[in-house]
Parts: C-alpha cells; structure tokens; sequence
C-alpha cells in the first residue's frame, strides 16, 4: 500500500495517432493511493474508449 | 458494439497507478478516476479536432449518504443519493440541466421524494436547479442542482465521495468553468462545512434537524462569453438560469484563473466564474 498522496491526483494521458489506431498512455499518472481514489484493470480503456467513440464515431453504433 | 470496436485502441495504464492500482488498494472512488481519463483523453484528443469539444462535467459519482438508526423502528437505515449534474456546452449548444452525463450509464439521480420520506426519517425541503452554476461561454455550460434534505433522527452521519468539489469543471475554447459541487450542512441557520477536504466526507456527525445541502456542478461552458446570443442571456434570465449579479451562464466572463484546455487552434484557456453562493461553508461540527 502506498503512503498518501499530499496534493490533488493526476491522470496524465499522451493521445498518439498513427495510421487507423491510436494509443493513450497514461504514464506519469500519479500512484495509486491508499484512500479509495483508485480503479482496477478495467477502467481506464473503459474510459478512454468512451471518448474515443463519443468524438470521433458519435453516430453508430459499433 | 463488440469487442472488435476496441482493436485500434491501445490504453497503456501502469501498474501501481490510480489508473490501474494493485490489489488490495480500495477502488470505491472508481467512477470518480474514470472521469479523470476521460478529462485527460478529451483534452489530448482536443487538439487534434479543431475544437470539437465539450466543456467538462461534474467530475464523478457524488456519492451522499446518511445512515444510522431510524428512530420510528430501530433499525439502520441509509439514505443514499449521487446528484446529477449539468453537461458542458458544446459549439452550437449549451449543456443540458442535471442530466446523468453522456460519459455514465443511463441510471437514476434523485429518489421520488413521496417514496424516500417513506423509507427514512428525512423531509426534502427543496429540489430545483442551481441557479448561475453552468460554465459562462458563448454556449453556455448545463446547471447543476440544488437539493435540501432535512434529517430527522439524531445519530446519523454523513459521508460524501465527490470530484470537483476544488477544482471547477473547466470550459473551453475560451468558455468559464462550472461551479464547483459542493455538500454542506445548513445547521440553526448557519453553513457547517462537513470536513476540511471538500468532497470528500467520512463519517460527519449530523445532529438531528440539519439540513443537507447537495449542490452539483454545472457544465463548463464553450467559447467566449462576450460572443453570446443577447437573446439567449435574456432567456437565461427569463428562466431563472442566471442572475442578474450571479456571474453565470453568459452575462459575464467572470475572473480568476481557469482550467485551461487546449482546444484546437482556436487556443483561449477556459476561465473560472466566480463562486455564485454568498458565503462559503465554514468549518465546524
């Protein structure tokens, strides 16, 4: 478990676009925490998906 | 949707990161870092869009409970509600009101209040929209909202779990951020911050006849305030939506640093309103 945090969490997020994929690193986000400001495996695609989809395929539905 | 929509994404989340924490870190604030990747890929992916972009949200679940014993049965009870609040302006239109945010799941808010005053020993004393808490902008962020709950039984406590309760739901493209959400106690009259850290609430002794105060977020707002419809401002003041004085929703920029956002080429930073209430929460309890 890691100490807690002293100041506001980050999530830092580097979008990259090459050819029909993208990438969303998400490196340099802040460790997690030993309050319950954290999110497991699933999340952060989940997430990041949604945005993808919302803004670039708003209209269908795969 | 099938699994294949997902192919040309790749999402690299670092083990040991609130993004991807190990076991056996709590994970009870998930919604909450959701909407955090979702901020952060929307800001990056802004600036490949031109400023197809929307204003930020109310950041998170705003979990609201109180619970303990009922006094007309004996046994616990837990009075839970997590407040929608409003969307972000986006070109060509203004948020919407206290709607579950287009990132959610198409789930309830609010609980009936004829149902809840049933079950528990509260009374809701009001419910209506917030007014001057959408982001300024040339679209204006949706409001977020205001609802009051009295409680009726002594020995109960409060615990909220909320975002953006310190940093406002910024706007773009030159547009205001939101009011912050706040969760206040209403004690003899008087505001009763319920915990140093806004937002974040654990276990805050209620004494019986406080009123809870939970006031959502509105959305950011989108582009320059100045550049709003005057027809629009005035239907906004028709409604209700902004006041005269409140520094809402368009009537003007408002002051103080924004959360800026790249947004395209169009590049202005988001600016922050100024805190409509007339008083902030003091500390006590």
């Amino acid at each position: 478990m890691r100490a807690r945090a002293a100041g506001p969490l980050t999530v830092r997020a580097r979008v990259a676009i090459a050819g029909d994929t993208i990438t969303v690193d998400l490196t340099g986000t802040s460790p997690q925490t030993a309050g319950p400001t954290n999110v497991g495996p699933a999340m952060a695609p989940t997430g990041a998906f949604t945005i993808v989809k919302s803004y670039l395929d708003p209209g269908s539905d795969a | 949707m099938n699994s294949g929509a997902f192919r040309p994404l790749t999402v690299i989340a670092p083990l040991g990161t609130i993004v991807n924490a190990e076991p056996p870190a709590p994970c009870g604030g998930m919604v909450e870092v959701k909407y955090g990747v979702e901020t952060a890929v929307q800001g990056a992916l802004a600036q490949a869009l031109d400023g197809k972009v929307a204003g930020d949200l109310k950041g998170g679940g705003n979990h609201c409970y109180v619970g303990g014993p009922d006094p007309r049965s004996g046994e616990t009870f837990i009075f839970y509600e997590y407040p929608a609040g409003g969307t972000g302006g986006f070109e060509n239109g203004d948020g919407s009101n206290t709607v579950r945010a287009w990132t959610e799941s198409d789930m309830t808010t609010l609980q009936p209040i004829e149902a809840i005053e049933q079950l528990y020993p509260v009374r809701v004393e009001a419910t209506a929209l917030r007014e001057d808490s959408g982001g300024p902008g040339q679209w204006r962020g949706g409001l977020g909202l205001t609802r009051a709950v009295r409680i009726l039984a002594p020995h109960t406590r409060l615990s909220v779990l909320a975002e953006r309760a310190v940093l406002p739901p910024f706007g773009v493209c030159g547009g205001g951020a939101g009011a912050t959400n706040r969760f206040w106690i209403r004690r003899d009259g008087q505001p009763v911050q319920p915990s140093p850290l806004p937002g974040k609430v654990s276990a805050f002794p209620v004494v019986e006849g406080d009123v809870l105060l939970m006031e959502s977020s509105g959305g950011g707002g989108f582009g320059d305030a100045l550049e709003r419809d005057p027809a629009l401002v005035l239907a906004d003041l028709a409604e209700g939506y902004v006041t005269a004085g409140g520094g809402g929703g368009g009537l003007r920029c408002g002051a103080g640093e924004g959360r800026a956002r790249p947004c395209g080429d169009r590049g202005a930073p988001g600016r922050a309103p100024r805190e409509p209430s007339p008083s902030a929460p003091r500390r006590g309890g």
